[in-house]
């Protein structure tokens, strides 16, 4: 096999996950998460690997095109709903602290759903794939204050809705 | 709940799980768009040069052939047309034949003789008179 296929399977394998997990997140379901992360992949493979300068640069890439075709994805639909829950991994060890535990991620997914696009691109990247805000910033291709106000207006409005289901 | 707590909640999130099959899907489906477009890239030049040669090929040509000459002039010798060419059915009514009266059986008759050459045969006809 040619080495730039070589290097864009390493490139898909390496972020498969990331991509797929934001659109998931952004999307609430997989089927149109797969959709998206297959074709952010595609794109990488017509924009070619040699185009970008490094691995962060890639990843950065990536994440700015996932998050861009999810955004367009959402701004298609009127509304959308999660319909699917992923498995819960367990870190406690009481039952009910895992029960409350997997409740609270419930609702806080949910609480997603109805954030503004953009905030939720940013709570997305920012707090949940850990991306640093610049990163975050470059991947929405915003500034780096506009993302930190996105997130707190984000987190503000989680806080409320989850307080409104009383957790 | 408190800003720290739904951050945690929120870290929490990036450790679930991605299904397998759904990074297999992905990796399968990426695979074969992007083999694909590779085939197409080198289809649609091929395809253009399929195309020239049949071009240059098959162009229509005008070809100058010698003038033959006149085939003769061939007289058909066929039957000359019937009067009719509608074929017409004539009922004809045959007038009863008229019986041949008692005693008179053998009004007509013929005597053959062969003789010693057998391509020679003599027949003597007789009328109703025996004549």
């Amino acid at each position: 096999m040619h080495d730039a296929a070589l290097m864009f399977d390493a490139a898909v394998r390496q972020r498969e996950t990331q991509v797929l997990r934001i659109a998931y997140r952004m999307l609430g379901n997989w089927a149109d998460a797969e959709d998206v992360a297959q074709e952010t992949f595609v794109r990488l493979h017509r924009k070619g690997l040699a185009a970008l300068s490094d691995d962060a640069a890639v990843g950065a890439w990536l994440c700015r095109v996932a998050v861009n075709l999810c955004l367009d994805r959402l701004r298609s639909r009127s509304r959308w709903r999660l319909t699917e829950m992923p498995e819960l991994t367990a870190q406690s060890s009481s039952p009910e602290t895992e029960t409350l535990r997997a409740e609270q991620k419930r609702l806080l997914l949910e609480a997603l759903t109805q954030l503004p696009e953009r905030e939720r691109a940013a709570v997305v990247l920012r707090e949940i794939e850990g991306l640093s805000t610049a990163e975050t910033a470059a991947a929405m291709g915003s500034t780096e204050p506009t993302v930190r106000s996105q997130v707190s207006k984000a987190i503000g409005h989680l806080r409320a809705l989850l307080t409104k289901e009383k957790v | 709940m408190t800003d720290d707590e739904i951050q945690g909640l929120l870290r929490d999130l990036r450790d679930d799980p991605v299904p397998a099959d759904s990074l297999a899907r992905v990796r399968m489906r990426v695979t074969e768009r992007t083999s694909r477009r590779g085939w197409r890239v080198w289809w649609v030049p091929a395809m253009a040069v399929v195309w020239l040669v049949l071009t240059v090929v098959l162009w229509p040509y005008r070809v100058i052939e010698p003038v033959a000459p006149p085939a003769p002039a061939v007289v058909a010798q066929s039957p000359k047309p019937t009067a009719s060419v509608h074929p017409v059915i004539i009922a004809t009514v045959r007038p009863p034949k008229p019986r041949p009266r008692a005693g008179s059986a053998s009004s007509h008759g013929s005597i053959r003789i062969e003789t010693a050459d057998p391509d020679v045969v003599l027949i003597f006809l007789t009328d109703g008179g025996g004549e």
